[in-house]
């Protein structure tokens, strides 16, 4: 198969933006929230109801919140499938249908950023695990109904913790209040 | 002047290329083909949503617990009667009044204007009803158009097509994008186009906003053997990217896959 791409020629026209190879701040570091616009565009495209139901870093979290990658899911009541969207900053970088059934009820519209609930939980339990024993921030995910004991309405952040040494730290932040509900090891 | 037909002709040409293009596409549902094969998944270039793969069967477990309630709430509103309504009731008490103030003779006479200014009003009446009814229309379309334009994105992909190859034709084009395949046969009136400069539009699509990589293929005889071409293209958010691919240095023997292509955005 011979790739075209030898016989492109690339014309401009009026306010073009042809995207260059390497744009230069497609790694900048970002926050789940500043993402989001993006994906809903794209998965809009892909459906008409889709709705936005998991999110989780693609890439470490560095200690502000932001990441260079993050991971979307979507799902479509009306075809009844999920689609994932890995993001860097203002690119889509792969949409993949998800290869497993998974349905989780939609995410609210409004919900707090990866940096606010970063900080919260690094306050309440994720600084002390991590100088006590040598641990790092692994995972922040953004989900609904599935880690709220008491009020599983709520869409919580999850933000886990590893360590060589210990269990797991998972602590599970409300993401409308931004405040801790739980806390476990695991 | 010239230059101005030229132009014209071939705008023309475009638009009925572009009606023919699209004829098919709206008027039939795309055909499902199941096929069972071994799963030959590709590993994505990037992981994605790792944590989400490697704890699946907890997570599963954790949303198996809950139950869903939806409920449905629509909204209701109390409208306002028309002052003219109100009006029209005054009007009607005042006729009823002035009925009993006259002789039978007269109030024969009155009957008879009053009914015909109460027919003068009606009709007046309904046309106001009718005006309401057209500004409400109207007001409803221009809310769908608003959100139609304000609600949904407008990453768009646009592949023309122009030029034919010297040695044969192919009967029609097969363009592919992982699991969707869209052929577009070539009929006559489109091969005509081709040949006299026209373009034709044969995908027009809302897309991801994303790098997409397509395969054109081509079908009728002589071409079955000929293998599709790569055509991977960057569609810009928010913007309408066109591809023109031009066919005329295609050959299917010997094979000549040298297809001439054009990006821009909008």
């Amino acid at each position: 198969m011979k790739i075209l791409a030898t016989y492109i020629a690339v014309v401009t026209v009026a306010c073009l933006a042809v995207v260059p190879l390497a744009p230069a701040g497609d790694e900048a570091p970002f926050t789940a929230l500043e993402g989001l616009d993006l994906a809903v565009d794209a998965a809009r495209a892909w459906a008409d109801d889709a709705q936005l139901i998991y999110l989780e870093n693609d890439e470490p979290v560095a200690p502000d919140g932001t990441a260079t990658r993050w991971g979307y899911l979507f799902y479509s009541p009306a075809a009844d499938e999920s689609r994932g969207y890995s993001l860097r900053r203002d690119k889509v970088l792969e949409a993949a249908d998800l290869e497993f059934d998974f349905q989780a009820p939609p995410l609210p519209e409004q919900w707090l950023d990866s940096r606010t609930v970063l900080a919260v939980a690094h306050e309440k339990a994720g600084r002390e695990y991590i100088e006590q024993h040598g641990g790092r921030l692994s995972t922040m995910l953004l989900i609904r109904g599935a880690f709220h004991e008491k009020n599983p309405d709520r869409s919580t952040w999850t933000v886990v913790y590893t360590s060589d040494t210990e269990p797991n730290l998972l602590v599970v932040v409300d993401a409308e209040e931004g405040k801790v509900v739980r806390q476990w090891k695991g | 002047m010239r230059t101005v037909k030229h132009w014209a002709a071939l705008f023309c040409l475009l638009v009925a290329a572009a009606a023919w293009a699209n004829e098919p596409n709206e008027a039939n549902e795309p055909v499902v083909h199941t096929e069972v094969k071994r799963d030959q998944t590709k590993a994505p270039k990037h992981g994605s949503l790792e944590f989400l793969r490697d704890n699946r069967v907890f997570l599963r477990g954790q949303l198996d617990r809950l139950s869903l309630l939806t409920t449905l709430t629509d909204q209701g509103h109390a409208q306002l009667i028309d002052d003219r309504m109100l009006r029209l009731q005054e009007l009607a008490r005042a006729i009823a009044a002035a009925r009993d103030t006259v002789d039978a003779e007269a109030a024969v006479t009155a009957r008879r204007e009053l009914l015909d200014s109460v027919t003068r009003l009606g009709e007046l009446e309904n046309q106001l009803v009718l005006m309401e009814t057209l500004l409400t229309d109207q007001k409803t379309r221009l809310t769908v158009l608003e959100n139609d334009f304000l609600g949904h994105q407008e990453t768009a992909l646009v592949i023309l097509v122009r030029g034919l190859p010297e040695q044969g034709t192919p009967a029609g084009l097969v363009l592919t994008e992982d699991n969707r395949t869209l052929e577009v046969p070539l009929s006559a009136a489109a091969l005509a186009s081709l040949r006299q400069g026209g373009v034709a539009q044969i995908y027009h699509r809302f897309v991801e906003p994303r790098d997409h990589l397509f395969t054109l293929g081509f079908a009728g005889p002589g071409w079955a053997d000929v293998p599709p071409v790569e055509v991977p293209v960057t569609a810009d958010r928010d913007r309408i990217t066109f591809v023109e691919l031009d066919l005329s240095r295609l050959a299917p023997d010997p094979v000549d896959l040298g297809l001439m292509a054009r990006v821009w955005v909008r």
